[in-house]
């Protein structure tokens, strides 16, 4: 346990990877509460929306239809908690005839700094 | 399982590496889809190969994995029954998110209480607590595995 006794917890980051789309699946509403308690407890809190997860950032959604919260809403609520950086992969959204305008926040960033994201992440959780 | 290689014998290779500490977060339910089943494999190989496990974070799907109804078939395993033996074995730390827990229906005696239900089911060896747990775990093991 070598990285125990060099990296105290507080240095440590967070990336939580959002690979479903926002309804159909609890997966994605669950994912994000995780990630609004990573940021309320004062960790270093990142995002990836990646794959289907690139739906969850389509604004406007009118999910009261289904009867489901609205997950942009809730997302809405990422900077309060201190989760300021937020990922969007570019080519899961080209992939989808999606671009920047389609989407309601986030940095839009290349593959190769997606798999950067991923190699130096202390932590990654995957919803 | 019959003809599976053993964990030792799966991991044997790896064992020069420094003994590390994980959490795992274990989203998938029992008997729906594999993932709870290969948490708890790669939980005893961890542990089989002198590793620790920081946490288990059971969290979404995964809260079923802590219900003390489910039911297996007589040939079958029942992968809550061998979670708890796993936790009670190596003394594990299990937490259950109790907002995940409560809307599907895995309530302890007091949480049977506090909602004015009937019978509570969480498994001895778990602990319901919130997701502070799984910032906890993430921030102290050396490696977090979601299996989901």
């Amino acid at each position: 346990m070598d990285k125990q006794a060099t990296d105290k917890p507080a240095n440590k980051d967070i990336l939580l990877v959002f690979r479903h789309a926002p309804y159909g699946n609890a997966l994605a509403r669950e994912g994000l509460e995780a990630a609004l308690a990573c940021g309320a407890m004062g960790a270093k809190t990142s995002v990836l929306y990646i794959n289907e997860g690139i739906w969850q950032l389509l604004a406007p959604q009118d999910s009261g239809a289904i009867d489901c919260k609205n997950q942009a809403a809730m997302a809405s609520a990422l900077p309060l908690y201190d989760v300021d950086d937020i990922w969007v992969d570019e080519a899961s959204l080209k992939q989808r005839n999606l671009s920047s305008a389609d989407i309601n926040h986030g940095k839009i960033i290349t593959t190769a700094r997606v798999q950067e994201l991923l190699a130096t992440s202390n932590s990654i959780l995957s919803f | 399982m019959p003809g599976n290689p053993t964990p030792t014998k799966l991991f044997k290779k790896q064992q020069t590496t420094s003994p590390m500490n994980f959490s795992l977060l274990i989203l998938g339910p029992p008997y729906s889809t594999q993932a709870s089943a290969t948490a708890l494999r790669f939980a005893r190989a961890a542990l089989a190969n002198g590793h620790s496990i920081y946490r288990l974070f059971f969290y979404h799907d995964g809260v079923h994995n802590a219900s003390a109804l489910v039911t297996a078939a007589q040939d079958e395993n029942s992968l809550p029954q061998q979670w708890q033996a796993l936790i009670e074995q190596h003394h594990l730390d299990s937490v259950v998110c109790i907002a995940a827990a409560t809307r599907r229906g895995v309530l302890s005696e007091q949480e049977v209480k506090r909602h004015g239900k009937t019978g509570g089911n969480l498994i001895d060896g778990h602990e319901l607590s919130g997701l502070g747990q799984l910032v906890d775990a993430s921030l102290n093991a050396d490696r977090v595995i979601t299996f989901g």
